[in-house]
């Protein structure tokens, strides 16, 4: 545990380069976590684009792959999702471990027990659409700024997430529905 | 992915990877009872076994995207929320055929959905065209009937003119004062019959007008 709250804050200072990781039409990088979002699970594929050994993904929080250009509402929507018990389709920037990226199209749901009770959370990421990564990009940075106005944390996730909220009132679309009409899936 | 497969090291044991193999078994039974929530942790050092591991990870993985892939696109186009499609990314192979194959047929329910709702609309317009016409035509009798009311009571001014006309021309006009009296009666008459045809079409505006309700509501 400790191992890993190192691990993160040693992520925290890696620079992020410009280099973009690619992954497989017909692959998926899985993870499963539990409650608190700490990673359970961790396929082949993650390890190989993110450049982090199993030992390594196993136990840390998922914020470890956290790339810096992404605002903060997104993972607010993602969680307010999941933890409501519904699927959420999101485009995910990432950072591996030295600091190169990759996009996902990440689909994030809860996992339940027998009796319907959350039990922990799970993630199929695929390969992202180019066209896709393009726009949330651009949505993203607009978003980030936001963020990056306010000195205090809280009131910049405010304004950011009101914005996300303004920008899906203005498409008319859900956040689920734009990810799909921006994808080919 | 892996076409070169790691072989088996001469010093490999089943009993040196013991751990595993348990963890493959509970693993390979709970999914084989529909539980595809397991995966193996205990990942061998020996490449061979590890990549058994892996390829059984990597084999639920695939089932469980699939699962949970089906499962929420067809509720979703239950819920008539058409957009959420499966996403077939990554899914290789047979996997990808089925979602292909559930996508398509999301797509079939779509373009139903749109038939049945323009059908519906059709009605909904067919019944407001025949209402508006049940009225006007409601109105078009409502004002005949009046006039001929307002005729019939001109005729029995008339009938009481002549009745007086008649009395004053003594035995002269008693000939005439029957027929001003049938006319009186006769006008009586159509009037009652014109207070029934009134009656008839207020019936027929409540009956016609609980019909279309029902069939607007279909
Ligand atoms: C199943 C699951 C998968 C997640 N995947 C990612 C991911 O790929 N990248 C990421 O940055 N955050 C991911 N998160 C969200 C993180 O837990 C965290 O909320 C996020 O990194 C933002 O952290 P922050 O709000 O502290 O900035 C995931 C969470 C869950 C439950």
């Amino acid at each position: 545990m400790e191992q890993t709250l190192t691990l993160v804050q040693e992520q925290r200072k890696v620079q992020p380069t410009e280099v973009e990781h690619v992954f497989g039409l017909e692959e998926f990088i899985v993870s499963k976590t539990n409650l608190q979002g700490h990673i359970t699970y961790a396929n082949e594929v993650f390890c190989r684009v993110s450049g982090f050994t199993r030992e390594e993904l196993i136990g840390a929080p998922h914020v470890l792959v956290r790339h810096p250009s992404m605002p903060r509402c997104v993972f607010k929507l993602l969680w307010d999702t999941i933890q409501d018990g519904r699927e959420i389709f999101a485009y995910i920037k990432n950072m591996c471990r030295n600091g190169d990226h990759y996009w996902v199209l990440a689909h994030v749901t809860p996992t339940f027990d027998r009796a319907g009770k959350t039990v922990g959370y799970h993630s199929n990421r695929r390969s992202p659409d180019r066209q896709a990564v393009q726009f949330f990009e651009k949505m993203y940075g607009l978003l980030l700024t936001i963020e990056e106005t306010h000195t205090d944390r809280r009131a910049g996730l405010d304004a950011s997430y009101q914005e996300l909220l303004h920008i899906l009132n203005n498409e008319g679309k859900s956040y689920d529905e734009l990810v799909f009409s921006h994808t080919r899936i | 992915m892996n076409s070169s497969s790691p072989t088996l090291e001469s010093n490999s044991t089943i009993a040196g990877n013991r751990e595993m193999i348990d963890e493959a078994r509970a693993v390979c039974r709970s999914a084989s009872r529909g539980d595809l929530e397991p995966r193996i942790h205990a990942i061998p050092s020996d490449p061979a076994f590890a990549d058994l591991a892996l390829s059984i990870n990597a084999l639920l993985d695939t089932t469980d995207a699939f699962v949970r892939e089906a499962g929420a696109s067809l509720q979703a186009a239950a819920d008539q929320r058409f957009y959420r499609k499966v996403v077939t990314r990554g899914m290789p192979g047979s996997f990808k055929r089925g979602s292909d194959i559930i996508n398509q047929a999301s797509n079939q329910l779509s373009r139903q959905e749109e038939i049945l709702s323009t059908a519906r609309q059709e009605r909904l317009e067919i019944c407001d065209e025949l209402n508006r016409m049940v009225e006007e035509s409601a109105q078009r009798i409502e004002r005949v009937v009046k006039n001929i009311d307002e005729i019939m009571n001109g005729a029995r001014v008339l009938a009481l003119n002549a009745t007086i006309e008649a009395a004053r021309a003594g035995e002269a006009g008693r000939g005439f004062s029957v027929v001003a009296s049938e006319v009186k009666k006769m006008s009586d008459h159509i009037a009652e019959s014109m207070g029934g045809i009134t009656i008839e079409l207020q019936n027929f505006r409540a009956e016609s007008q609980r019909v279309l309700d029902q069939i607007a509501a279909k």
